[in-house]
Formats: structure tokens, sequence, C-alpha cells
């Protein structure tokens, strides 16, 4: 496995709640949604896992239904506790991101005396 | 409006010919080892199959191939879906274990029961020697359908340049619990308690285990 997608294994659950917080999406769309966002090396059937996985925690409810130009498709949607799983991870995020960038940075002035 | 695991599977016989020769090979390799793993839930996994294909095909439209969709390590992938997906429940495995049960021994009374029911002559049944064949019979069935998942699954992904491994433990036990089932009816002396049965019990009865083996199918096909 490529050190990206060792990275972005751990957040991807994160950033497929977040996509799916905003509107009610398909598979397909979903992956494009990620690349437009630039995560463009990981293979588009990474998301499938993990769709699998959010709705085993409920945090995610597929349904299918008929889409606009015709055939059946499962959408994706927040559940409560998934809204309340994708504001913590958020909170966490925001808590580890910073720090991080400057560890990797070696940036030393960021020491707190 | 929900499909059943049946149209879900007749969805995608159908919807698979649209793919080109290339997609078809990568994507039927993913599905034979996906679906080789019969102890996840049967509606999940055809849904996420269903799911992909149609990804696939959406791809596949804008010049994409497998490939690029699904990346070049495919049995990682299938790893990764095989471990998230649901388990089957409980009375979903007793349910399928017992259709092919009735299915099974339903065709075995069936076909044994002809030659009595034509001859409208009475059997002696000896309950040691049934019981025995049966297990061992039953023992055969169950390692040869180890034997056919695992040959699936080795060679979905098979890397070309590598033999395909038989598991010749399981060959060997199949055999051995075939020819010991059939054996112990027709090489062993018969032994146990024994009964006589009317000619009509052994094909009637395969009968109704066949009929509730349709029902088994009928009530699986239909969830």
């Amino acid at each position: 496995m490529s050190i990206r997608s060792q990275l972005l294994k751990g957040i991807l659950d994160g950033c497929v709640l977040a996509i799916i917080e905003k509107e009610e999406i398909y598979g397909y769309e979903l992956s494009q949604k990620l690349q437009q966002y630039g995560l463009k090396d990981i293979s588009e059937g990474t998301i499938y896992p993990v769709l699998l996985r959010l709705q085993k925690s409920q945090w995610i409810v597929g349904t299918m239904r008929p889409s606009d130009s015709g055939p059946n498709r499962k959408y994706y949607s927040l559940t409560k506790e998934g809204k309340e799983n994708l504001d913590l991870i958020r909170n966490e995020w925001d808590l580890l991101s910073s720090p991080i960038t400057k560890i990797l940075r070696g940036d030393e002035d960021a020491i707190n005396g | 409006m929900q499909l059943t695991v049946k149209e879900l599977i007749e969805h995608n016989n159908e919807k698979r010919k649209n793919l080109t020769s290339e997609n078809s090979e990568y994507y039927q390799n993913l599905l034979v080892y996906i679906r080789t793993n019969a102890l996840k839930s049967e509606r999940a996994t055809e849904e996420v199959l269903l799911e992909m294909l149609d990804h696939l095909l959406e791809a596949q439209r804008e010049g994409k191939s497998a490939e690029d969709v699904f990346g070049k390590t495919p049995k990682e992938l299938a790893e990764e879906i095989i471990e998230t997906l649901p388990k089957e429940s409980f009375k979903s495995k007793l349910d399928f274990i017992l259709e092919i049960g009735f299915m099974l021994f339903g065709w075995y009374l069936v076909i044994t029961g002809i030659p009595p029911f034509i001859s409208q002559e009475e059997q002696t049944v000896y309950l040691g020697t049934l019981l025995l064949s049966g297990f061992l019979l039953i023992g055969s069935i169950t390692t040869l359908m180890f034997l056919v998942f695992g040959f699936l699954k080795s060679t979905a992904f098979k890397d070309k340049s590598k033999k395909n491994k038989v598991n010749w433990l399981l060959v060997i036990l199949f055999v051995l619990f075939f020819i010991g089932g059939i054996g112990a009816n027709v090489m062993l002396e018969p032994f146990g308690p024994s009964f006589t049965v009317s000619y009509i019990l052994p094909f009637g009865l395969g009968c109704f285990f066949l009929l509730a083996a349709y029902l088994f199918k009928k009530s699986r096909e239909s969830k």
C-alpha cells in the first residue's frame, strides 16, 4: 500500500461523511466529488469498503431508488449518529492537523516554551 | 421499492453484458472472489456488487478501464470488501443448510426410492447402516463444497505464471468420505436395529424433502 493511501485510510471515512452531509449521493458521484477536491490518486473503488463500514456502524443509510436518468441507484444519507460522529472527527482533525503540519515541516519556532 | 436478492442477481447478469471484454474479465474475477465468501449476508453482497457494476459502467462511458476504477490490486480491494460486509444472520445460514440438506437427501431418496416404488416391495432399513452412510455422505458433500469454493477463489485472480494449487487433503477427504458412504451400503453387512417400511415411503419422503427445499429456496430468493 502506498504511503498516501495509508495516511488517508483513517481520515477517508470523515471525508466521505462530510460529502454525504451536504447532499444525498450515490457511489459514482461520491468518487467524482473526492477527485474534484483533489484526491486524484486514490482508486475510486476504495470508497466501497468505506461505505460498507459506515453503514455497518449505522452512520449512513443507503436507499435504492430510481435516479433522474432512469436506473435504480443506492443513495446515501447521514444518520443522526453519523452527524454526531462527523462533528467529533472535525474537532479531532482541527486539534491534530496544525501541530502535525508544524512537526512535519520541522518548524521549531512553534514549540511553546 | 426493494429489489429481491434474485432480482439483484438478474440485474447484475443483464448489465454485465454491457461491459467491454477487458472490463468484464476484471469485474467477474472480483465478483467470483467476493461471492465465494458464503458467510456474509447474501443481500448486502449482491447490493454492493451491483453498485460497483453500475459504477464501472458509468466510468466505462467516460473511457475509463476497470483498473482505473478499482486499482491494480483487485484482490486487496475484494478482501477489504469481504471484511466489511455484514455477516449473514444465523437463521439465514441455518435455512440455507436445511435447503441444501433437503435437496440432496430429497434427490437421493427419490432416486433410490424408484425401484421399490415400481416393484412395490417392502423395504428393510438398518438404522446403523443408514446413519453411517448418511454421515459419510454429508461429510463428502461438505468437503466437496469447500473444494469448489476454494478452487473458484484461487482461480479468480490467478497469477498465470503459477500453477493452481489444489488442496489435496480435501480431495483425499472427499474421496474417502464418498467411497465410505457408498461402501457402507454395499460392502458392509447391514447392522443396527432394523425395521420395514412401506414401498412408498422412500420415494414419498424424497418428494416431500424436495418440496421443502423448493420452499426454502423461494423464501431465500424473495428476501
